[in-house]
């Protein structure tokens, strides 16, 4: 600005048209603030020079400025600062843009306007003289300069090298046109200034890249290069490379940074690409295996990473130079099919996956590992060795081993249960089978698997559609007591059918169990009560009911006797007395039935004197004990009692039934009551007998038999006859009081249910009986063979 | 004629054994209650008595018992309808009870009778003991 002061605008015009003439160009001259001063188009002067904009707008191509008045303006020099020297001494520079400027055009003006500032300083020399001393140096310089532009040009296109020059003061920077076509920058939208162009750098550690660069530049003079990054305005990141030199004034300090731009964003990306692949590649391979190794052509280690050392316990270098066989000698039997099958692989030169082994550490420690490995070869097709990989399978092992053993247990668990276990699957195919199931059929479980359960177990055949139900609807089924023939007796089992519906398989599982026993039990212990309050019942009324009998028979009794004792001296005298003969009364008497009016009272009478006793029979309390009897001689007793046995009309004649006899050897005497055991027998003999003649049977008989039932410490009394047999609706209903087959008043109904009292209740026994219509009965008595310690 | 005490408050049954012993030649004297039998104790002397259990007033056991003190020859025959009757032990020390129970029916009327004489005519060495 000092300079502009001390010029005369009219001679600083006067020095641009002067020049414009000589040059053919158009001159100008900047002053403070960016202020065309003087210019060889007049119509210029007074604008203010906006800047790089302005020089690229191409209005301008060059101009002079010193450094200085580039720095107030806001120009940023693209270019080369030349010190310009006058007579020994630095007047100036003349700034050369080789790489940008279109045209040398301006060239000369620098020098002018440095001689213009000259004259100013050195006001007392003659201006025209150094006038026209700068404008032929000028011309030299300008002819130089044209020549390495040229050149610099050809080389920064054909190298896409960018020119960059940063004047540090300012933070101007100017590019060269490659340097825009490299950042992808319009020259006219973007001005390049250190500031604008660190925006383009928003990576944290860039932040101080400019400040590095001159701390760099400061400490050396050496030229240098460093890479850096660009955001471009496609939003994508470029990568450049760069050098730098400092430019220095005399005093050495840092003025300027110049320095080359080269995009190396392919390179950069595919290294980048090669980078992310290998360590992508380090990754995979990292999770699939826990090490990598490599063999020679001799079959020995040559390379091992990895983690080889944590799982095996031994340092990649004891591994190095061995054989896989020289490793694991100490700890492998080489002879077993695995091994032999591996080194006929190694040797064969063969791809092998998930060679299993098990390794004791040094420590004692086991594992398991697991090797693949791939043979690889020269292009010639030579075996170069193996490449592969090992991996530490302990963990899945021991959960192998675990798995197998919860299996095992829940198959254990399974087969201990006493239901039979049945598992089928949504078409009704068998899918578990557990002993008990096994057991049942004699199916085993390798026979019954996956075959239809109605094929193995077909009495559940009607059951298919509640199996489907209970799929269907995700509830279990229920059915209780089902009876069913077996070996021509009842059973009862209650089935449940549970549906199946985790993890997604549709299917049930039938449990089958046996209440066959439990059934008895109840209908038995229904039966003991049954009597009980009608032995409680019978106590309150037996004395009740007594008297009036009494009363009623006794009477009877002597009624008879006056009516028909024909020798009773009370009798013959009232016959006597009243003019009657006792013929003549007997006579009457008979004619009009009385005597058997008479023995019906008395039957009757002594058949509800029978019920009244029985029924009382079931007030007793069992006592237990009783002397020993032996049950054979017992069952020959009253064998013998029913042969003679007429005190009830005659229905049967038991002398024509066959008795087989079948006595264990081995039983021995029973505690008993022996009247009472002998009044069960005889009651038994009867039925049996009764039954038999009823049906009309030709050939009738009685097995009986004796034996000893080991598991239950019983003996046991059978008497089967070959009779009509029985029902299910009669056999669950014959020990009950009152119940009774034969005509009303035949029997008393209570038989069988005093005899069931006195097996079960005072003998602690069981009584049961098995029987089918057509079958014939058998009727089992079992006693305990020690005394029951109930009192 | 031999006297015979019956000792039943139930009079068909009363009446059926009076009728009984009358037609085989006995003089039945029959008592409703325990109380009126030991009164008659103090008129008639009977060989034997049957004696009911459950009676109005004092029982047949208590009867036994002091008519037994009164009359020392006297014969006892129980014949209950209770079946669970048991003689009670005080009771069975005595020589002149019938240790065989009978009880209400009693079907066999002269099986009875004949249980009776056979403990008349068995007096002689019983009252000793007694």
């Amino acid at each position: 600005m000092k300079h502009t002061e001390l010029l005369e605008f009219t001679k600083l015009q006067h020095i641009c048209i002067t020049i414009a003439d000589k040059t053919g160009c158009n001159v100008a001259i900047m002053g403070p603030g960016g202020r065309i001063i003087a210019s060889s188009k007049p119509e210029r002067i007074g604008v203010i020079h906006p800047g790089a904009a302005l020089i690229l707008d191409g209005q301008v191509d060059f101009f002079d400025v010193t450094e200085e008045m580039a720095r107030e303006s806001g120009v940023m020099l693209e270019g080369r600062s030349l010190p310009l020297e006058l007579e020994g001494k630095r007047i100036g520079s003349v700034g050369v843009a080789a790489p940008l400027a279109e045209s040398r055009r301006y060239s000369a003006i620098v020098q002018t306007c440095v001689t213009v500032m000259l004259e100013s300083e050195f006001a007392h020399r003659n201006a025209q003289a150094q006038l026209n001393r700068s404008i032929e140096s000028s011309k030299r310089t300008e002819t130089i300069l044209r020549k390495s532009e040229k050149r610099l040009r050809e080389m920064s296109e054909l190298g896409r090298i960018g020119y960059w020059y940063w004047d540090l003061a300012s933070g101007n920077v100017e590019w060269s046109d490659q340097v825009y076509k490299i950042f992808q920058l319009d020259p006219k939208q973007f001005i390049p200034h250190i500031e604008s162009i660190m925006t383009r750098s928003p990576w944290p550690e860039d932040r101080l890249r400019d400040q590095e660069l001159i701390q760099r530049a400061s400490q050396s003079r050496e030229p240098g290069s460093y890479e850096q990054r660009f955001l471009l305005p496609d939003g994508s990141t470029g990568y450049y490379f760069s050098t730098y030199q400092g430019i220095y004034d005399d005093q050495g300090k840092l003025l300027a940074i110049e320095g080359t731009v080269q995009d190396i964003t392919g390179q950069k990306r595919s290294r980048l690409a090669l980078e992310l692949s290998e360590s992508r590649f380090r990754d995979f391979a990292n999770s699939a295996a826990d090490w990598f190794w490599e063999m020679g052509p001799d079959l020995r280690f040559t390379r091992l990473t990895g983690r080889i050392e944590e799982v095996m316990g031994l340092p990649p270098e004891q591994v190095v130079g061995r054989t896989r066989r020289e490793i694991y000698r100490d700890t492998q039997d080489f002879d077993a099919p695995h091994w032999q099958r591996h080194f006929h692989t190694l040797e064969s030169h063969l791809p092998f996956s998930n060679f299993e082994v098990r390794w004791v550490r040094p420590d004692g420690e086991s594992r398991f590992l697991n090797f693949s490995g791939k043979p690889f070869f020269d292009a010639q097709g030579n075996f170069l060795g193996y490449r592969g990989v090992g991996g530490d399978i302990t963990a899945r092992k021991q959960q192998e081993k675990e798995l197998m053993h919860l299996r095992n247990y829940l198959v254990n668990i399974i087969d201990s249960m006493p239901s039979i276990l049945i598992g089928v699957d949504n078409s009704g195919m068998i899918t578990q089978w557990n002993k008990e199931a096994q057991y049942s059929t004699g199916i085993p479980f390798e026979e019954a698997l996956g075959k239809p359960l109605l094929k193995v177990f077909p009495r559940l055949a009607e059951e298919l559609s509640r199996i489907h139900r209970a799929i269907r609807t995700r509830r279990k089924q229920v059915d209780s007591k089902r009876p069913r023939q077996e070996d021509g007796e009842v059973h009862y089992e209650d089935m449940t059918i549970y549906p199946l519906i985790s993890n997604g398989v549709e299917g049930a599982v039938i449990r089958l169990d046996d209440v066959t026993e439990q059934v008895r039990m109840q209908e038995m212990m229904i039966q003991t009560e049954k009597m009980l309050s009608v032995g409680g019942l019978a106590a309150g009324m037996a004395h009740e009911i007594n008297n009036p009998l009494a009363g009623m028979m006794q009477t009877a009794n002597v009624l008879k006797s006056r009516l028909t004792d024909t020798r009773m001296p009370a009798n013959l005298r009232a016959v006597e007395a009243l003019g009657l003969s006792m013929e003549v009364l007997g006579a009457y008497l008979q004619e009009r039935g009385v005597p058997r009016m008479l023995d019906d009272i008395q039957t009757s009478g002594i058949r509800l004197a029978e019920i009244v006793e029985n029924m009382l029979s079931f007030a007793r309390k069992g006592e237990g004990g009783g002397s020993l009897h032996d049950l054979r001689e017992l069952i020959d007793k009253t064998l013998v009692l029913a042969t003679t046995d007429y005190s009830l009309k005659k229905k049967y004649d038991f002398k024509t039934i066959e008795i087989v006899r079948d006595y264990a050897e081995n039983l021995p005497p029973v505690p008993c009551e022996s009247a009472e055991i002998q009044q069960v027998l005889l009651n038994l003999f009867r039925n049996g007998a009764e039954a038999m003649q009823s049906s009309g049977g030709r050939h009738q008989r009685f097995n009986v038999r004796t034996r000893l039932s080991k598991n239950r410490a019983m003996a046991c009394i059978e008497i089967e006859d070959n009779g009509p047999g029985m029902d299910e609706s009669v056999r669950r209903r014959i020990f009950e009081p009152f119940f009774t087959t034969k005509p009303v008043g035949v029997g008393t109904g209570l038989g069988l249910s005093v005899s069931y009292f006195i097996i079960t209740e005072i003998h602690k026994g069981e009584i049961t009986v098995v029987s089918k219509p057509g079958k014939g009965a058998r009727f089992v008595i079992s006693l305990p063979i020690v005394p029951s310690g109930r009192g | 004629m031999r006297t015979l005490l019956i000792l039943d408050d139930d009079s068909a049954v009363r009446r059926s054994f009076c009728d009984f012993f009358e037609d085989h030649l006995w003089d039945p004297v029959p008592a409703e209650s325990g109380e009126e039998a030991l009164t008659l104790l103090q008129s008639v002397r009977p060989l034997a008595a049957i004696v009911d259990v459950r009676l109005p007033g004092i029982d047949g056991n208590e009867f036994i018992c002091q008519a037994s003190r009164l009359m020392t020859s006297l014969k006892f025959l129980v014949c209950t309808g209770s079946p669970e009757y048991r003689i009670p032990d005080d009771l069975r020390r005595l020589p002149n009870l019938c240790p065989r129970v009978f009880h209400k029916p009693v079907i066999d009327l002269q099986e009875l009778e004949r249980e009776l004489i056979r403990m008349i005519d068995a007096q002689g060495t019983c009252s000793e003991c007694g």
